[in-house]
């Protein structure tokens, strides 16, 4: 394993980690591949994610995306928000519940990173959207550089699609591969 | 004895689970709320209050610059740093403030390093 690939996988174990922290239960998951550089969609079986993101400046420029398929969405708010929560009210909390989750996830993620680097990164706060996947993957296809965490998460029955995206530009993804040479 | 905690945070749901977790083991205390870090520093210049937990990332100033001028102006609050920022930089930038950084999600755990450093 290479050390970039390291670093995204343990970044990405803190990540699920302080999900389940936020919705309280010990998730099980496996992460299944880290892809860096090589994206491919065939990771993607859902239609529709749901997606926050936020940009991160300093040593690395990029944009990190956290996404759930959307049923999995419901599971994981309906778990955070508790069991008093009806579907009106899910609903109703989706947008600010998931950027606060999101953000905390992300963050942690990022953090993660930013320490193993020893450079401090900013961050914006973050934005929620739902997306279909053709649209969200032609807009993946782009001139930047993917890091791709892909986890299957274990919500009671239901094995959720969780993907943490890494999109960096090619500047600072070469200043990061010199920076962990 | 009732106090008084000012919780600043830009997200609703954050602000909730920090009162709802601090008001079930103290069921007698007083909220308000602010949503950045200016509001912060105009509603504990009106109305002091006892406690403070301080996010990070909002719009506007950073909670650590809110903090610094709070604890600057008064120092007997007591005031915590709450945020999944978690990078040495950021604990380093707290415990220079004289505070510490309790790391998000809000939850039992979380909240109950905030309730010792509340109580000193």
């Amino acid at each position: 394993m290479s050390a970039l690939q390291n670093v995204i996988t343990e970044a990405t174990h803190f990540a699920v980690q302080s999900l389940s922290d936020v919705i309280g239960s010990e998730l099980s998951f496996v992460l299944h591949d880290v892809e860096i550089e090589n994206f491919t969609a065939s990771h993607f079986s859902a239609q529709k994610f749901g997606i926050v993101q936020l940009e991160c400046s300093g040593l690395l420029n990029a944009e990190i995306l956290l996404m759930f398929d959307i049923d999995g969405i419901f599971l994981i708010l309906k778990k955070m928000l508790g069991a008093a929560a009806d579907n009106e009210m899910i609903l109703e909390c989706e947008n600010e519940a998931m950027c606060e989750l999101g953000n905390v996830v992300m963050i942690r993620y990022l953090s993660e990173i930013a320490d193993y680097l020893h450079t401090p990164l900013e961050s914006t706060l973050p934005t929620y959207r739902v997306e279909l996947k053709d649209k969200f993957l032609k807009y993946v296809n782009s001139e930047k550089c993917l890091i791709a965490s892909h986890v299957d998460l274990k919500l009671d029955d239901y094995t959720a699609e969780m993907k943490i995206l890494f999109s960096v530009s090619r500047e600072s993804f070469e200043n990061l591969k010199q920076t962990l040479h | 004895m009732s106090k008084k905690v000012l919780v600043v945070d830009d997200s609703r749901i954050s602000r909730m689970f920090i009162r709802q977790h601090i008001s079930a083991k103290n069921p007698d205390w007083i909220f308000s709320e602010a949503t950045t870090g200016q509001e912060a520093i105009d509603a504990i210049n009106a109305d002091k209050p006892d406690y403070c937990t301080m996010d990070i990332n909002m719009p506007g100033m950073l909670g650590t610059e809110a903090a610094k001028i709070i604890l600057e102006q008064h120092p007997d609050v007591r005031l915590v740093i709450f945020s999944a920022n978690v990078q040495e930089s950021y604990q380093e930038e707290a415990k220079a403030l004289g505070t510490i950084l309790v790391p998000k999600p809000v939850n039992e755990e979380s909240i109950s390093q905030a309730l010792a450093y509340f109580a000193g």
